[in-house]
């Protein structure tokens, strides 16, 4: 996104100190779509906070949302499943893309065969460029 | 880093840890370490390893005391055969074993298809006093030093 609209950016921190599972959520909202960065750990600590911060993103302004799992270090079962809700609340009315890329995030997500049910892609460029 | 040899490895062993969500991220930071300093084995497999551990964990901790009102607890034990190049994990609830609903992407419960999907062998034995999640792997690769 160009740094010249970063006025324009409702930014939200979802932080938890939480020993061996601490997680950080930065919310971006330009326009209709949303973006969480997700850092640290998403495992059955920290997933509800991930779940939290998509129903805190999903306005009424806002249709698209894509999870970016960039900086994810580890993504346990919990946190897929807080991805297929989170999917399964955009679609009927807008977009839904997953960034994820590596052995920490992308693999898993592919083992248990959730790139068939949403879109993944491997940079946050590459998701921007399929919604819009 | 130095890594300490595998043979005589005393293993990794934890008892009696409370069946809580905060011990099971514990629990998976301790055993990353060990399975870290003697596994030889490449980053992906590690991860795998570490990810499966944590699966059988969570599933404890949200599964094996449903319905109880006392805390229950869980053991982990690991050990690796430099010989046969085997790790074994086991996780021991004592609690009840919960019949897993049927698999689709889209439903809930991913953690027992993701153990299968990164486990070379896992089993599941119950009791009636409680279960044991055995998760078994062969490392066939060699460990670039790093």
């Amino acid at each position: 996104l160009p740094a010249s609209d970063a006025d324009a950016f409702h930014v939200d921190d979802h932080s938890s100190s939480l020993g061996e599972s601490a997680m950080s959520i930065v919310s971006v909202v330009r326009g209709q779509l949303a973006i969480l960065a997700v850092e640290g750990t998403i495992d059955i600590v920290s997933a509800p906070q991930l779940s939290e911060a998509v129903h805190a993103a999903r306005t009424s302004e806002v249709r698209d949302l894509i999870i970016d799992l960039s900086a994810t270090e580890f993504l346990a079962s919990a946190g897929m499943t807080a991805l297929v809700d989170a999917y399964e609340a955009t679609t009927s009315d807008g977009q839904f893309a997953v960034v994820a890329d590596g052995p920490a995030t992308s693999r898993p997500l592919r083992l248990v065969g959730l790139d068939q049910v949403f879109t993944i892609h491997s940079t946050l460029d590459a998701a921007l460029t399929a919604l819009t | 880093m130095t890594r300490r040899s595998a043979v005589g490895d005393p293993g990794f062993a934890v008892q009696q840890a409370p069946a809580t969500a905060r011990a099971a991220s514990d629990l998976r930071h301790q055993f990353s370490l060990w399975a870290r300093r003697t596994l030889l084995c490449s980053n992906e497999l590690l991860g795998d390893i570490c990810l499966a551990v944590y699966e059988a964990l969570a599933n404890t901790v949200e599964h094996a005391y449903r319905g109880r009102t006392d805390l229950g607890t869980m053991d982990v034990f690991a050990s690796y055969r430099p010989a046969t190049r085997t790790l074994t994990v086991t996780v021991t609830d004592h609690g009840t074993w919960q019949t897993p609903p049927s698999h689709h992407p889209r439903h809930r419960g991913h953690g027992l298809p993701l153990i299968r999907a990164l486990c070379d062998t896992p089993t599941v034995t119950s009791t009636p006093t409680g279960t044991t999640a055995q998760l078994r792997w062969t490392l066939f690769a060699r460990r670039l030093s790093d």
